[in-house]
């Protein structure tokens, strides 16, 4: 069955298709809730909540644009809205840091894990900021209207962010090479 | 073998196909949150089930305000992107565009420096452009892509700079003119070649927004099928996330901007019967016909709007019900031992223990005998009243000149009213009080609603309404399924 023949029955509430499309889908947007989350407990509450919301508004889609997208908006949304609701994002501005991009030495020794632990313990607005500009490819404009703070706030987010990722890679590396020596 | 990487590209690169699966349990619990597509349970009444769903919506909905009253008054929050924020991230996005196109073509070897990129990329393997290509064209983007000629590199990088400010100011616009002249400045140019249009557009619900590029000569274009789909794509999941904001946005909008108290009054002519043949009296008058009697309800109610379509409303409504059973001999019977169990639901005053009464459907008239050739044929009127305390939702269809509504609840029936007459000749003879008769019932109600505006603040409503009454009488013979039928007009006061 194609996926557009599965979304029109879901868009009947037909429980097969709406377990299909879970299936189908339900890996990349776990996987894009646990870089939004800070640990697997609320990424589960995340996935959880998304896909009521998409087998709520399936009959919303118009079929514009890739489904996946569309699913991946709404697991996004879905992760801000927590954060929206906790007022995370009403905190007091600290001192701006200028946006400067970061290198690093990429010489394989990561695993995915790592990254993904060392996002998920960012503070939680710099890891929203990071994920929506590195990782989704949202501008600034865009992140600062949907946190609902100012572009020189989430251009200084993300260089925060970009600082804490790099020093945690260094002084992971920096372990593991004094534990090989 | 170590090279140094942007820190993002190096999240973007190890996390691109990141994939984990979730524990079994997220999907029970989103299984068990789904509303459900199966059919209603067989051998449950319809009103049953209609009046269970109206319930479960009504407590839902009350819930839902109780809980979400906060979000809902925060509208600003969901609001994450403007249109006009697109539209000059598109403008940056087109002109960054543009820009690497620009910069591209300065050198000799355009096509070559941006496969590199590509490939250093990784994401534009065959397989990806082609879906690429597909997603591209299913919205609605047109890439036509011109064939290079290498002699037109300076010409384009003249015509692109002028293009890109072009582009900013015409975002809304359509940008045939704009093709028009590109292509007349492109005479010198091999006509062989055509005129590639890249233009990207998306029906917003309240605006159409327009996007076209002239980006004029390069096969290069092909080649950048994968950065260009990727920033297409990344654009148009914005649009449509924007399109859904925009409506959320404006859904609040409207929701602000509406009146969400009403008070009406109401007064309808109510007409009640059964359904089926049975009777409430005694089973002997099962078959007799019964006459519905038109009587009158008054009240008044409130209502809230909780969004534009969907109020809820309660109320208080004195209503008076009454039917015949007719066909029925009345005679009296001094003496007679067994007059009660004639009328088995009924607890007969004085006057009414010395008649007794007898379906004439159970006689033909040839075997009636003697003995009561002479009496009266007559009717029992049973009458009944009740304070009615009904909890409906009011779904609304249309709000145009006449607004069309479907109304759907429940309404407690509390008896404050309870008397049976034999009419002979028309004249009433009280006879007792019905001994079946539940102080508190229910009764289903279904109907519809029309809405004429007087004033502003003002409405004049007709609402045909059917109630269908489910405990009411607690001890009834055959089939006797009593219903309210009432045409309740009255006005709707806004505040």
């Amino acid at each position: 069955m194609s996926l557009d023949q599965l979304i029109q029955k879901c868009k009947k509430n037909d429980t097969k298709a709406q377990s299909d499309i879970y299936k189908l889908f339900s890996s990349k947007l776990f996987a894009l809730c646990l870089k939004y989350s800070k640990n697997n407990v609320e990424a589960e509450d995340n996935l959880q909540d998304a896909f009521l919301t998409i087998f709520e508004k399936i009959s919303q889609y118009k079929h514009k644009g890739s489904f996946e997208g569309w699913l991946k908006r709404i697991a996004i949304n879905t992760a801000l809205q927590r954060y929206r609701s906790k007022g995370v994002f009403n905190l007091v501005n600290e001192d701006n840091v200028e946006d400067t991009a970061i290198e690093i030495e990429d010489n394989d020794d990561l695993g995915i894990d790592f990254l993904l632990l060392i996002i998920q313990e960012l503070p939680d607005r710099y890891r929203l900021v990071f994920n929506l500009y590195a990782l989704d490819g949202y501008s600034h404009k865009e992140i600062a209207k949907m946190l609902d703070i100012t572009t020189g706030t989430t251009k200084s987010n993300l260089a925060r962010a970009r600082m804490i990722l790099k020093d945690k890679i260094e002084n992971y590396r920096a372990t593991l090479k004094s534990q090989s020596l | 073998m170590s090279d140094k990487k942007n820190i993002d590209r190096l999240f973007q690169e190890k996390l691109k196909d990141f994939e984990v699966t979730p524990n079994n349990s997220v999907w029970n619990n989103i299984a068990t949150g789904l509303p459900s597509d199966k059919k209603g349970v067989k051998g449950i009444p319809i009103w049953w089930r209609v009046a269970g769903v109206a319930a479960t919506l009504l407590l839902l909905f009350t819930f839902s305000q109780l809980l979400l009253n906060d979000k809902s008054t925060t509208p600003s929050q969901d609001t994450i992107v403007n249109e006009d924020s697109i539209k000059e991230n598109l403008n940056n996005d087109l002109e960054d565009i543009i820009n690497i196109e620009n910069n591209d073509l300065e050198e000799k070897s355009p096509s070559e420096k941006l496969k590199l990129n590509i490939t250093d990329n990784n994401t534009s393997t065959q397989t990806e452009k082609h879906n690429l290509i597909n997603k591209v064209e299913s919205a609605n983007a047109i890439v036509t892509a011109k064939t290079q000629n290498d002699n037109i590199s300076n010409v384009l990088k003249n015509k692109l700079i002028p293009s890109s400010g072009k582009i900013k100011n015409t975002v809304a616009d359509n940008t045939n003119s704009n093709l028009t002249q590109e292509k007349g400045l492109n005479n010198n140019i091999d006509k062989a070649k055509r005129g590639e249009l890249l233009s990207y557009s998306s029906n917003s619900k309240t605006e159409d927004i327009k996007v076209g590029i002239n980006l004029t000569a390069f096969n290069v274009i092909l080649n950048t099928f994968g950065l260009l789909d990727t920033s297409l794509i990344i654009k148009e999941d914005k649009l449509s996330l924007i399109e859904e904001i925009a409506a959320n946005e404006k859904d609040l909008v409207d929701d602000e901007d509406f009146e969400r108290w009403y008070a009406s009054s109401n007064i309808a002519p109510v007409y009640f019967n059964t359904l089926g043949k049975g009777s409430s009296i005694h089973p002997q008058f099962n078959n007799n016909s019964k006459s519905g009697n038109i009587n009158m309800s008054y009240g008044i109610s409130g209502s809230y709007a909780i969004n534009k379509k969907l109020s809820v409303r309660a109320g208080v409504n004195k209503v008076a019900l009454g039917y015949s059973t007719n066909n029925v001999i009345v005679f009296n019977s001094i003496g007679a031992s067994n007059n009660t169990q004639l009328l088995r639901n009924i607890d007969l005053n004085e006057s009414g223990q010395n008649l007794s009464f007898i379906s004439a459907t159970e006689f033909n008239f040839l075997q009636v005998p003697s003995v009561l050739s002479h009496v009266v044929e007559s009717s029992i009127d049973q009458k009944l009243g009740f304070i009615e305390i009904p909890l409906e939702l009011k779904y609304n269809i249309s709000n145009k000149k006449m607004g069309f509504n479907i109304i759907g609840g429940f309404s407690a029936l509390l008896l404050n009213d309870n008397e049976i007459y034999s009419v002979v000749n028309g004249n009433s003879t009280l006879l007792g009080k019905a001994t079946n008769i539940n102080n508190t019932s229910f009764s289903a109600n279904f109907g519809f609603g029309l809405d004429f505006k007087i004033t502003d603040k003002i409405n004049l409503n007709m609402e045909p309404v059917f109630k269908y009454q489910l405990n009411t009488f607690n001890d009834t013979s055959g089939n006797f399924k009593p219903f309210i039928i009432g045409i309740y007009s009255g006005l709707n006061f806004k505040f």
